[in-house]
């Protein structure tokens, strides 16, 4: 499959082309790290997390490339193992115990939030999922999600937010009253 | 402020980084004037964040139901090409040879259409573990889906794709009498015989002889026929208490904490279907076909769960 053809296909939605890029160029990407002093677990998670990044500009059709996608992964691989790396270096100089105190909050945050997603009806997850990550548009969605038009598609999506907008609120003003 | 309408359309525009030049700054100077503006954004990216760590997830769940294992030769397609056309390749290579050695000279004056006949069939491979011993005269082909149809000639059958059935007289069977021999080599004799439907066998008078025991066909062995291959499992750990689960085409992927307790499998094959079920924590849960990540309910109906119990403790007795 030609770059392109994984493009297109990416910018349609067809999942099957990430996963036929991450065969691909799973052995070079992951051996960036393992000859940088990453673990085989390192590795995966960083090859995953540049194809995110990958799947998302594309997906949304902002991405325009000027090189090969291999290239392209490459170098996100790259700085993001950089970024890893000197957040290892600082946590070793720190005391990981108060990084880990100051963050419990976002976290508590966080775990409300995705137990509120999952709570959501299938429908209303893929709306939001596409519009906030995928970075879709509204005539998107509603071709792929069946819609009989793109006014359909932004009523549903408004509704579902407004749902999950209720949920978090909800669960946090109980959290607060807790605290 | 007060948060309308206009300020959740640009919050979702800013989230999503579809604001640029003046709009941008606007929104960025709105921000840093109004602290309502400022809260309801820090709200929403806590959303948004949540949002794309779900699709996230949901997209490395797939990456890490992917075998990797073949990377470092390229892609698995290639792979499975050049397996393809290796097979074809040793397949014909055998079947060439074969051919070269085992035809008997005086068929030469044949031509090379007629000496090859490959039959192949599923049914008649199986048909062949079962021991049949051979009929004198004539042969009987059985013909599979690449039968081009028409008659056989004996000298040129492929043995894999040949019944022969000797219903009176087993004890001939390794030593061929001279008339059984000559009739083979006979180029002209071509056997006109009607051939049965394989699937009909079991059921017909006429193969069935005294002398012979030829095992009768139960439920067990139609459902041995099926591809009863064990499921294959990968896990892959999670820390959390849901199971998730991907079952597709045989093969079945757990998402879970099952370093803490092990799961166990109760896999119940009948005619009709294959049922799995699983068993962690106390807990009984039904795996149905999905190709797509899904979490585990717990299967709540008490029958269900009593009868499984049963299989289950029997298993582990």
């Amino acid at each position: 499959m030609k770059d392109s053809e994984v493009l297109l296909r990416i910018s349609k939605g067809d999942e099957s082309a990430l996963d036929f890029l991450y065969k691909k160029h799973y052995r070079m990407m992951t051996n960036l790290v393992l000859k940088n002093s990453g673990t085989e677990e390192e590795a995966k998670d960083v090859y995953q997390e540049a194809l995110m990044v990958f799947w998302q500009k594309a997906a949304s059709g902002k991405l325009v490339l000027t090189s090969k996608i291999s290239t392209f992964l490459y170098s996100i691989c790259l700085n993001q193992w950089r970024k890893e790396l000197d957040r290892k270096s600082r946590l070793s100089h720190e005391e990981v115990d108060s990084e880990e105190y100051q963050d419990f909050d976002k976290k508590e945050n966080a775990r409300i939030i995705t137990d509120c997603i999952n709570e959501l009806g299938d429908t209303c997850r893929r709306i939001l999922t596409y519009y906030y990550f995928d970075g879709l548009n509204m005539t998107d969605i509603a071709e792929r999600l069946n819609f009989a038009n793109t006014d359909t598609a932004k009523t549903k999506k408004y509704k579902c937010k407004k749902k999950l907008d209720a949920l978090v609120l909800q669960r946090y003003s109980k959290k607060d009253f807790f605290d | 402020m007060s948060i309308n309408q206009h300020i959740e359309e640009l919050t979702d525009q800013y989230l999503r980084g579809d604001l640029s030049g003046a709009e941008l700054r606007s929104f960025e100077d709105l921000m840093a004037s109004d602290p309502v503006v400022q809260e309801h954004m820090d709200f929403q990216r806590e959303l948004v964040k949540g949002l794309a760590d779900h699709r996230k997830m949901q997209l490395k769940s797939r990456l890490d139901a992917i075998e990797v294992g073949a990377g470092t030769f390229g892609s698995g397609f290639a792979i499975e090409g050049v397996a393809k056309i290796a097979g074809g390749a040793v397949v014909a290579t055998l079947v060439g040879t074969g051919i070269y050695f085992m035809l008997p000279e005086s068929s030469d004056e044949l031509s090379t259409e007629d000496k090859v006949e490959i039959v192949v069939g599923e049914t008649t491979s199986a048909f062949d573990k079962v021991d049949v011993p051979s009929m004198p005269i004539p042969l009987v082909s059985v013909n599979g889906e690449s039968d081009a149809g028409g008659e056989m000639k004996p000298s040129v059958v492929s043995s894999s794709a040949r019944v022969v059935i000797k219903p009176e007289d087993t004890a001939n069977e390794s030593n061929p009498t001279k008339e059984n021999v000559k009739e083979e080599k006979s180029p002209d004799f071509i056997p006109q015989v009607s051939v049965p439907e394989l699937s009909e066998v079991s059921d017909e008078k006429e193969f069935v002889s005294k002398d012979i025991s030829i095992p009768e066909v139960s439920d067990n062995d139609i459902v041995g026929e099926k591809n009863l291959d064990p499921v294959d499992i990968k896990t892959f750990n999670r820390k959390s208490a849901e199971i998730r689960y991907k079952y597709f085409e045989g093969k079945l992927f757990l998402y879970g904490d099952f370093k803490k307790e092990p799961y166990e499998i109760l896999e119940i094959n009948s005619k009709a279907a294959r049922q799995i079920y699983l068993y962690y924590s106390d807990q009984y849960y039904k795996v149905e076909m999905s190709d797509e990540i899904k979490a585990l309910a717990p299967i709540k109906s008490q029958k269900l769960i009593d009868e499984l119990k049963i299989i289950r403790e029997n298993k582990l007795n």
